[in-house]
């Protein structure tokens, strides 16, 4: 199999994996949405190539209500390259969206100010 | 990576799964599903390589969503994934044949142009089908009679359910002698090959 036929067959696993919530795809998809991010904008947030995007859309979605939240944002950010706080934040958003709707452009830019601020999963 | 590889990479993921290992999953995409997709695409060369990744894709996010009901101890992750893969490919060509087959009473009445491309389709999946025993039988016969071109053309009339001596006599080039010999020398090579069929599909 070529590097190219891999790619594309992770590419289209993680697409499939949107519909499931258990895959962190579905969350970067809902945030993709809300905030009308391209992949490569999606990449970019993160700082981290397109195709790692791909993988770590098929990781386990962490639940921010579950007690291993912290450890499973870290243990992801560390695998990827990224710091925790990014997938904290937009995951604290996408169950915000999700629960009540919340997509007024105001919450998004509180949202934003507050990315801004330090945060404990860093 | 040999067997044995496969297998502790098989159980590490697993207990990694259990365990609640965030990165888990994607890990197994990465090897178990890539491989299984390779591996089925390998074994069923003429079925749709959609279907084989639909199939794939389920069984592998079908198990990282309940890891609990792999038993380790019966089967290697490999083999577990690449079972329910190939059921639920069974199923979805099932499932085809059965959607084609069903429409085709329409053909007379109203959908007569679009008839023409489902009974294309429906075409091709049954000579795909074909084609797949085809091939199964063909490395089946490799399997038994290896690269021996005289045991390959007596199997192939074997499984032509050819029954005249005449037609085994002339592939083995005995026409000359009486037909009682004829007889028996044929009984012979076609009971040796008969045993080693039926080894080889108990080994299945």
């Amino acid at each position: 199999m070529s590097p190219e036929e891999r790619e594309n067959l992770l590419k289209y696993a993680a697409k499939r994996s949107i519909e499931r919530p258990t895959f962190l795809a579905s969350a970067l998809e809902i945030y993709r949405q809300y905030e009308q991010l391209d992949e490569a904008g999606l990449a970019n947030y993160f700082g981290i190539p397109t195709t790692q995007l791909t993988r770590l859309a098929l990781s386990r979605r962490p639940d921010p209500d579950s007690p291993t939240f912290r450890q499973d944002v870290t243990a992801i950010a560390q695998r990827y390259g990224f710091p925790p706080v990014k997938l904290a934040n937009l995951l604290r958003r996408v169950t915000a969206y999700e629960e009540g709707g919340t997509t007024a452009p105001g919450f998004l830019m509180a949202a934003r100010d507050r990315e801004d601020e330090p945060e404990d999963e860093e | 990576m040999s067997d044995a590889e496969w297998q502790q990479k098989g159980l590490d993921l697993h207990y990694r799964l259990l365990q609640g290992d965030p990165t888990a999953q994607s890990d197994l995409f990465e090897t178990f599903f890539l491989n299984l997709v390779a591996d089925l695409k390998k074994k069923y060369p003429n079925v749709d390589t959609d279907l084989i990744s639909d199939a794939a894709y389920q069984a592998s996010a079908n198990y990282v969503d309940n890891p609990q009901l792999f038993d380790p101890t019966r089967k290697t992750l490999f083999g577990y994934l690449k079972m329910s893969a190939e059921g639920d490919l069974r199923n979805a060509l099932r499932s085809q044949k059965r959607y084609y087959s069903k429409i085709r009473p329409l053909d007379d009445v109203a959908l007569s142009t679009l008839a023409g491309n489902i009974n294309i389709e429906r075409d091709f999946i049954i000579k795909q089908e074909l084609l797949e025993k085809l091939h199964t039988q063909k490395q089946l016969n490799q399997q038994i009679a290896g690269t021996n071109s005289l045991d390959q053309q007596l199997l192939t009339l074997l499984q032509q359910k050819e029954r005249r001596t005449s037609e085994f006599a002339r592939v083995l080039g005995i026409e000359n002698l009486p037909v009682e010999e004829q007889r028996a020398i044929v009984k012979n090579h076609k009971d040796r090959l008969k045993v080693r069929l039926k080894r080889s599909k108990a080994k299945e």
